[in-house]
């Protein structure tokens, strides 16, 4: 064998930058797949006072979120991707949780919060979050007032300002996990999944019960 | 006299062949399913995963269904945590690739279903392709929510 010359010194060089690339790459895209795990937001934040309606159009303001955990998340009927795809990860972990040891675990409510109410009255709403779950909370109200909740939240919705009955909504695709001092305890970005989900809420239940 | 159905019969045989060979290179359409929603749902999703044998590239232009009012492609992007949708006008099938419809990502948008479609169902696709042929899809109605299944 020959010793390296300036020109190959130069191609391990490359070879090794490229190396770097590829694992800061891979540390990103496996760090993205247990994203699931959740963010936790230290120390957990009150929610603001909002007033919406829930699927049997009654209020449903921060006091439905004291009391026992929740689990929010905002969507819309019309959108047939991205929902039901986070409704079905929490329709299962919520079977998942039915197992827990800890009874606050086993009474977590989960809440779908439609942010087109134009569209989404409480009763399609009821109907919708029954479909994945006949123990899932609907709720929307006035654009204000889901503001005041998302704003409080972090949450982002906006519908877009397109012709027909056919336009779309942005939305935040977050799970956001309320502790029963209706206070934000964590956010679990998407893509959510249901065990991860499951053992997030057990770990949350357990870590905080000193505390609340 | 003789020779022109000579003729005739050979442009014949060669049209039959060419177009005997054309259907044997069309895209191929697997594992096509459409996710249950629930019974008031307006908007459905479609997937597949589609691969183009072909040495030619081709592209969906048009779907319909005489299950829906009007389906479309679209596809699904998470930027930020936010959500957004996108039609997608023309979906390109390149040469020998497999395009993927996925949960999260491309999709069939489909608009306004003419009766409820309950798990185990079927409903038929028709996918216009820019070379001019159409692809007729079969794809099955599936549950995604009892634990223990899983997506394609």
């Amino acid at each position: 064998m020959s010793l390296p010359t300036a020109r190959t010194k130069k191609n391990l060089r490359y070879a090794l930058a490229l190396a770097c690339i590829a694992a800061a790459i891979g540390w990103f895209a496996t760090r993205d797949e247990h994203a699931g795990a959740g963010e936790r937001v230290q120390p957990p934040l009150a929610l603001a006072d909002f007033q919406l309606l829930d699927g049997d159009n009654q209020a449903f303001t921060r006091t439905r979120l004291q009391g026992h955990w929740s689990l929010l998340f905002f969507g819309y009927t019309h959108c047939p991707d991205v929902c039901p795809v986070t409704m079905s990860e929490l329709a299962k972990s919520s079977a998942l949780l039915q197992h827990a040891e800890d009874a606050a675990a086993r009474s977590v409510h989960v809440v779908f919060i439609s942010v087109d109410p134009a569209r989404d009255s409480p009763e399609l709403l009821k109907n919708f979050a029954h479909y994945f779950n006949e123990h899932f909370i609907a709720a929307t109200g006035s654009v204000e007032q889901l503001t005041v909740l998302t704003d409080s939240i972090g949450a982002r919705h906006r519908r877009l300002t397109e012709q027909g009955v056919d336009y779309r909504v942005e939305h935040s695709v977050d799970v956001w996990l309320i502790d029963p001092q209706a206070r934000l305890y964590a956010k679990f970005p998407a893509p959510q999944h249901a065990q991860e989900l499951a053992r997030s809420v057990i770990n949350a239940v357990h870590t905080s019960e000193a505390t609340l | 006299m003789k020779h022109v159905r000579a003729l005739m019969l050979l442009a014949g045989l060669v049209l039959f062949y060419t177009a005997l060979n054309a259907a044997d290179n069309t895209p191929t359409v697997r594992d096509a399913w459409v996710r249950e929603a629930p019974p008031n749902a307006q908007i459905l999703a479609g997937y597949a995963q589609i691969e183009n044998t072909t040495g030619q590239a081709d592209a969906i232009v048009a779907v319909s269904s005489t299950a829906f009012e009007k389906a479309e492609i679209h596809h699904s992007e998470v930027k930020d945590g936010v959500a957004r949708m996108a039609q997608i006008k023309r979906l390109d099938l390149p040469a020998r690739q497999v395009v993927k419809l996925e949960p999260g990502g491309t999709h069939l948008m489909l608009f306004n279903p003419k009766s409820p479609l309950r798990a185990g169902e079927h409903v038929t696709f028709s996918f216009t392709l820019s070379s001019g042929k159409t692809l007729s899809v079969d794809a099955d109605v599936r549950n995604t929510i009892k634990p223990g299944e899983h997506h394609h």
